[in-house]
């Protein structure tokens, strides 16, 4: 009865504290800050070093001073409507994190996979909406790249992550939740059948979301030496510091997505004590954004026919592949 | 429940981020100047007009076009679309067969 009573009240704790928006605050600053030490570094750069211990609070200072900067908005173009539609997508991104293990009370029901999947479009809607609310060429041009990008590659992470959901449903009775999946995906991983299913979804699901960053090979939107900076180029102060933010959000949420449904959460510490738990995703979390990161670093920009054709051609048909098997099998 | 919650919680934060976007404008607008160079459209130093920077809605998906269904559909013509009347009954045939299989996996249509 009390915990019922309770319960409005701890959602709305989560949602602001842990792991709601302080918390992905904090997160989405350590990633920014070790994805470009880390990318320096492979770059053979120094990287942020100015601001805090070796510069670890740089992206905060950067933060902070787009927030305190003025607001330009070009002629005819929308004041409040690109604020609101990034708020709506940090929101978004923020309801993802309470249906994952790391929510002390995990929101799920089953096939609440689909209710996952529709959250995770609404960033990519966000920042495709952004380049037609100004007045710019390069602004449309970079929506337009993006729109084009956006039919393939959340077509291939959404059928990526759909592979250890229909596994860990028909054969654990995860019930198509993202949570329960969460919980049991380290199981897939000791049935040497579907190892290689797990393998595959994990490359598709890694280089979509490569895409859906909009990092290397896939910044054709914002590619900075033909279209300034894509659908953000008429953007400035707070709103600036709110795509950066929804980048960097999109960055540990998907990361830790594909921590827990591909690398088995806290295996092999299922039963061990919390902070080996935690250590463990930490962990595993750090390895996925170091990968994304070499893949940046490592990787010339492709043409957006380029891009398209190795989405459509390999991807889509790979993770395609791995789902079809696995509701098979 | 779920939806209800999701939902909520996205709620909280869209409210919570929008009100430090407008405290972010209250508190910047102090110090701010408008002036015409700020609100001007940016052409790497070219002239536009508004005219020309505005695009119609029909533009949105041009890329998509471009890149992507026109080489497939130029591709498909060619492949496809040879004339023959016996061609378009065999595509026709598999249209149908893949409807059938479709229908069969997504479990049948009950009967009576």
């Amino acid at each position: 009865m009390v915990i019922e009573i309770l319960k409005p009240l701890m959602l709305v704790g989560e949602t602001l504290i842990y792991p709601g928006i302080l918390f992905s605050f904090a997160v989405a600053i350590f990633t920014q800050w070790f994805r470009r030490k880390a990318y320096a570094r492979m770059q053979n750069r120094m990287g942020p070093t100015y601001t805090g211990l070796a510069g670890t609070l740089q992206p905060f200072a950067d933060y902070v001073k787009l927030f305190f900067k003025e607001d330009i908005v070009v002629i005819r173009g929308y004041t409040k409507l690109p604020a609101f539609l990034l708020a709506l997508a940090i929101g978004a991104l923020v309801a993802i994190l309470l249906m994952l293990p790391i929510c002390p009370y995990s929101v799920y029901a089953p096939y609440d996979i689909i209710i996952a999947a529709y959250l995770l479009i609404w960033p990519t809607v966000t920042l495709a909406a952004l380049g037609f609310l100004t007045p710019s060429p390069y602004g449309a041009m970079g929506s337009s790249r993006l729109l084009t990008l956006t039919i393939a590659y959340e077509v291939a992470f959404i059928i990526s992550i759909l592979t250890p959901v229909v596994l860990a449903s028909r054969i654990l009775r995860a019930q198509y939740s993202l949570y329960l999946t969460s919980i049991y995906s380290w199981l897939l991983w000791t049935n040497p059948v579907l190892i290689p299913l797990i393998i595959i979804s994990l490359l598709t699901a890694i280089i979509s979301l490569q895409c859906k960053l909009l990092d290397k090979p896939f910044d054709i939107p914002e590619a900075e030496q033909e279209i300034v900076a894509g659908p953000f180029t008429e953007y400035s102060g707070p709103k600036l510091a709110f795509i950066i933010f929804i980048h960097d959000m999109e960055q540990y949420v998907n990361s830790l997505i594909i921590v827990f449904l591909f690398l088995g959460g806290v295996a092999p510490f299922v039963e061990g004590p919390l902070w080996a738990q935690i250590v463990t995703v930490i962990v595993k979390y750090i390895i996925v954004v170091l990968v994304l990161t070499w893949i940046k670093a490592m990787v010339a920009r492709f043409r957006v026919d380029q891009a398209i054709k190795m989405l459509w051609k390999y991807i889509v048909p790979l993770s395609l592949f791995a789902l079809i098997v696995s509701s098979i099998i | 429940m779920v939806v209800l919650e999701t939902a909520v919680s996205m709620f909280i934060v869209t409210l919570l981020a929008y009100g430090l976007y407008l405290y972010s404008v209250k508190v910047t607008k102090s110090f701010s100047r408008k002036t015409r160079e700020k609100v001007l459209i940016y052409a790497c130093g070219e002239d536009i007009t508004e005219k020309e920077a505005l695009l119609a809605d029909r533009h949105l998906y041009i890329t998509i076009w471009n890149e992507v269904f026109k080489p497939l559909y130029d591709s498909l013509r060619g492949k496809v679309h040879t004339g023959i009347l016996n061609d378009w009954f065999f595509w026709m045939f598999m249209a149908l067969i893949i409807a059938y299989a479709v229908i069969i996996m997504l479990g049948g249509v009950s009967g009576y």
